[in-house]
């Protein structure tokens, strides 16, 4: 199977007072269509960064990132065409409503305003936001406002999606709602890349779970073979 | 579906910051209030100041109003660099950089949203001047207007380049205040610099807002061959595409699109 979220050998240093610091020493990973593969680790270990690297936020000093086989480097375009990508911020504009919101997100990807329209109301209904659409998310909850943020991620169809921490902060009855739904996504043929730091999230939603430390990736492997929530984190032994 | 061209983006991202300015049309109210209290509160002192001179009737009114609408102009644009920061805080720039649309459709867009609003608010401007008894030449005050959307659009490229540097609110508010206040008192934006001494007129001239005020106060006059007109375009011009160009490079380094 082509992988349709590819890294080989990425590698990245940031700048700090004291010199440069290194934060990737040569990630590699695969994820194909259909999986949703957790991305754990402990603060700092790299794991945000991949992921903006994938999603080309950020540029690497060394490796490739493909998205569906396209370089996010050099054939950037096709690329984004591809992806879809939720920060842990969520990128919510509170100045305008959910439905703008979505709107535009799906007219910045090439969705006629007729189609960007109805996926909006389609997305909405399926994350259970339909009733509120035309108000602005500044008044939501935490859970409402993440699903916002994973439909605007998810308003172009894209092959691969990218969610940094995508249930941070939420209630565990919100937090299961939203796995059910990133399952659903990878069950549509999607290939989901998460970061987090939830072993329960990482054995109840991830097909595979792949660890980072000092900058590579250290383990990959089944999510389920990786014990029961509650045990010491499988990156502390 | 797949990537927009450049048009078809930057019209899309212009109706959305539109979309946006409508929703909130208090800012724009904001903008206008202090250069809107100068012109209603300070021009009639001004105006007895002017008689007492010998000047002539509405003379000073003609040559304060192109200094009220480079504050306008110069204020509404240089504080723009704020949603930037609170766009880049939201995570909102970084979700529509990783879209597949290039970074010129999303700048412009956003230049393009605060050329519009100035217009609105230089519109409400002017017919209150012209109920305070301005008479200035029509042509020249179209004209002008257009030069301080010029000074707009540099004003507005050289606060986002702030914001991208600076990415905090509090750095970008200290930087901007350094920065109005020259550009506004060597502008001449209350009296023209030809009132002060010699040394005051050479520092001026080696600012942008010094011409453009006196560009601006040339074509109200209807004085179309004045030298200051085209040395204020091309001041104007220059300034305008470096700092687009330097913004452009900025929004590429900071958010990779």
């Amino acid at each position: 199977m082509t992988a349709v979220i590819e890294a080989a050998g990425l590698r990245k240093r940031y700048r700090g007072p004291a010199g440069d610091v290194p934060v990737l020493n040569g990630v590699t990973m695969a994820v194909d269509a259909g999986e949703v593969v957790g991305l754990l680790g402990v603060n700092g270990a790299g794991k945000s960064t991949t992921l903006r690297i994938l999603a080309g936020l950020l540029t690497a000093d060394a490796g490739r990132a493909l998205i569906a086989g396209f370089d996010v480097a050099h054939d950037r375009q096709q690329a984004r065409t591809r992806l879809g990508y939720v920060g842990q911020a969520g990128g919510l504009d509170e100045y305008v409503t959910a439905r703008q919101n979505l709107v535009f997100q799906g007219r910045l990807h090439g969705l006629g305003a007729r189609s960007a329209g109805q996926r909006a109301d389609e997305l909405a209904a399926r994350f259970g936001f339909a009733p509120m659409l035309t108000t602005s998310p500044r008044t939501w909850s935490g859970g409402q406002r993440r699903r916002l943020a994973l439909a605007l991620g998810l308003m172009h169809r894209p092959a691969a999606i990218l969610l940094d921490e995508p249930t941070v902060g939420l209630d565990p009855d919100i937090r299961e709602a939203l796995w059910a739904q990133i399952t659903e996504l990878a069950e549509d043929g999607a290939a989901v890349l998460l970061t987090t730091h939830y072993l329960e999230e990482a054995r109840r939603l991830c097909t595979r779970a792949l660890v980072m430390s000092g900058g590579v990736v250290t383990t990959d492997f089944p999510a389920e073979a990786r014990g029961v929530a509650g045990e010491e984190p499988i990156w502390g032994r | 579906m797949g990537a927009l061209t450049v048009g078809k983006a930057l019209r899309v991202v212009l109706v959305y910051e539109l979309t946006r300015t409508v929703r909130n049309p208090v800012w724009v109210l904001f903008g206008l209030l202090s250069p809107m209290l100068s012109l209603v509160l300070f021009a009639p002192l001004l105006a007895g100041l002017a008689q007492k001179a010998g000047m002539a009737d509405g003379e000073s009114l003609r040559s304060y109003t192109p200094g009220v609408l480079f504050t306008l102009a110069l204020l509404g644009s240089m504080y723009v660099g704020f949603s930037l920061v609170a766009d880049l805080k939201s995570g909102l720039l970084e979700r529509i950089s990783t879209a597949p649309v290039s970074p010129v459709a999303l700048i412009g867009g956003r230049i393009g949203r605060d050329a519009f609003a100035l217009m609105t608010q230089a519109a409400a401007l002017l017919a209150t001047a012209a109920l305070e008894g301005l008479r200035a030449n029509p042509l020249g005050v179209a004209l002008g207007v257009l030069l301080m959307m010029l000074l707009s659009c540099s004003a507005t490229a050289g606060s986002y380049c702030l914001a991208l540097l600076l990415r905090s609110e509090n750095a970008l508010a200290a930087v901007l205040n350094i920065v109005v206040l020259p550009l506004q008192l060597l502008g001449g934006t209350i009296l023209p610099l030809d009132f002060g001494p010699d040394w005051l007129q050479r520092l001026g001239a080696l600012l942008p807002s010094y011409w453009a005020i006196e560009g601006a106060r040339r074509l109200f006059e209807g004085r179309f061959g004045s030298v200051e007109i085209p040395i204020a375009v091309a001041v104007l011009t220059v300034l305008t595409g470096l700092l687009t160009y330097a913004l452009s490079r900025l929004w590429r380094n900071r958010t990779c699109s």
